[in-house]
C-alpha cells in the first residue's frame, strides 16, 4: 500500500494550488462525467451523483468516504442527499486540515488508513480514486495485490450494515504499453506522479470481492477522464503566471506533463475508469 | 560484429541489473516475463534504461518484446 509519505508527496503540495484547476464547488480530484454537460462543475456534479446513486445513498443515512480528498463527496451527501452524518478518511494532512476547518456538525474526518479504522456500522460506503493507491508495484510483483484488495472489501464489509452498498470508482489498467511513447508516459506517471502506487485490473476486483460483495452495476469510461484532464490542464494554464510565481516553473511543467501523459493513457485505451456499485451478499 | 557483440553485452547487463539477476541467467532466448520474472513495468524500466545506457532518445515506435533477443534486436534497430 502507498504509505502516508507517498500520498503526501502528491496531495500535500498546497490546497490552494489544487483550487487553481479543480471544479469550483466541490474540489473533486478525479474523473468527471461529461454526459450532456459542458462545464467541469456540472460534470463533477454528475460524477458525485452517479457514485452516490451507486452507493444507494438516502436521507438520514450514516455514510463513510474512504479516501475523501478535500471532502467534496461528503459535502455533496450532506447537502444534496441529506445524510445524517458523513465521515471521511484521508492520509493527506493537507486534506484533513481543509475538511477539519469546515467545522460542520455532521461532518467528521480522520487522518487514518482504512486498515486502522474502527467504527460503528455505516449505511453506505463510497471510495473514489483511492484504490489506485492500495497496492504497490512490489505488491503486484509478489502477487499480493488480490489479498490487499480483498482486505479492503472485507473492511468495507465489516464497517457497513447488512445489504449495504459500496460505490467505488478507480482507474484500472486495460492493456500494457505497446509503444515507446506510452512506455514513457507510464514511467513518468508511476515514478514522478504517483510513487508507491499500482493500478488494479478489473479481474482483480471481481476476484477480491467474491463471497462478500456482488457487482450490481459497472460503467467503464475512457474519454470522460481524458476530457477531465484536458479541462484541468486548461485551467492550470489559465493561471500559468500565478502558478510559476507561487510554486515555481518546475511544478507547472510537472503538472502539464502529468496531465498530458494521463490524458494520452486514457485516450489510447491503456487505462480506463471503472465506476462500480457493489452490494453486500448478506 | 564487435559492435553488435558490444551492444548485446550491454543490453544483457542492463537487463540483469534491472531484474536483479546474474549475467549468466540472461540468455538470448530467455523469456522476460515467464523465465526472468519481469512484470510489465520492469519492461518499461528496461527500455528506459536502454535509452540511458546508449545515451540517446529512441524513435517512437511499436514495441513487441518477449525475449532478451527481442530487446537486443529492438536496441540494434534503434541504434542502427
Amino acid at each position: 500500500m502507498a504509505n502516508q509519505q507517498d500520498i503526501q508527496f502528491h496531495y500535500d503540495v498546497d490546497n490552494d494550488f489544487f483550487k487553481l484547476f479543480l471544479d469550483q464547488k466541490y474540489k473533486v480530484y478525479s474523473c468527471a462525467v461529461w454526459d450532456n454537460v459542458t462545464t467541469l462543475e456540472e460534470a463533477q456534479f454528475n460524477k458525485l451523483k452517479r457514485i452516490a446513486d451507486f452507493a444507494h445513498i438516502k436521507p438520514g443515512q450514516h455514510i463513510l468516504d474512504i479516501g475523501c480528498g478535500w471532502g467534496g463527496m461528503l459535502e455533496y451527501c450532506l447537502k444534496e442527499r441529506s445524510v445524517k452524518s458523513a465521515c471521511g478518511l484521508t492520509l493527506s494532512d493537507a486534506q484533513y486540515q481543509a475538511i477539519y476547518k469546515k467545522c460542520h456538525p455532521h461532518l467528521t474526518v480522520h487522518l487514518q488508513s482504512w486498515r486502522d479504522f474502527k467504527s460503528a456500522s455505516f449505511d453506505a460506503i463510497i471510495s473514489i480514486g483511492a484504490m489506485e493507491h492500495f497496492v504497490t508495484l512490489q505488491d503486484r510483483k509478489l502477487n499480493k495485490h488480490i489479498d490487499i484488495y480483498r482486505d479492503f472489501f472485507r473492511k468495507c464489509f465489516e464497517l457497513s450494515k447488512e445489504q449495504a452498498y459500496l460505490g467505488l470508482q478507480t482507474i484500472i489498467a486495460l492493456k500494457k504499453p505497446d509503444s515507446l511513447s506510452s512506455l514513457k508516459d507510464v514511467h513518468y506517471l508511476l515514478n514522478h506522479v504517483f510513487p508507491g502506487s499500482a493500478l488494479p485490473e478489473m479481474q482483480d476486483l471481481r476476484i477480491a470481492a467474491e463471497n462478500m460483495y456482488e457487482l450490481i452495476e459497472l460503467r467503464t469510461l475512457k474519454l470522460d477522464y481524458a476530457q477531465t484532464l484536458i479541462e484541468w490542464r486548461k485551467r492550470l494554464n489559465q493561471n500559468k503566471e500565478y502558478v510559476i510565481d507561487c510554486y515555481g516553473k518546475e511544478l507547472w511543467k510537472h503538472y502539464n506533463k502529468y496531465f498530458s501523459a494521463a490524458e494520452r493513457s486514457f485516450a489510447h485505451g491503456y487505462t480506463a475508469l471503472a465506476q462500480m456499485s457493489f452490494k453486500k451478499t448478506i | 560484429m564487435n559492435i553488435n557483440m558490444n551492444i548485446e553485452e550491454r543490453v544483457k547487463n542492463v537487463i540483469a541489473y534491472q531484474l536483479n539477476l546474474s549475467k549468466n541467467e540472461v540468455t538470448n532466448s530467455a523469456l522476460l516475463t515467464q523465465e526472468l520474472g519481469a512484470d510489465s513495468l520492469d519492461t518499461v524500466e528496461i527500455i528506459m534504461a536502454m535509452e540511458e545506457e546508449f545515451g540517446r532518445e529512441f524513435i517512437d515506435d511499436q514495441i513487441n518484446i518477449s525475449t532478451v533477443q527481442d530487446v537486443i534486436d529492438y536496441v540494434n534497430c534503434q541504434i542502427n
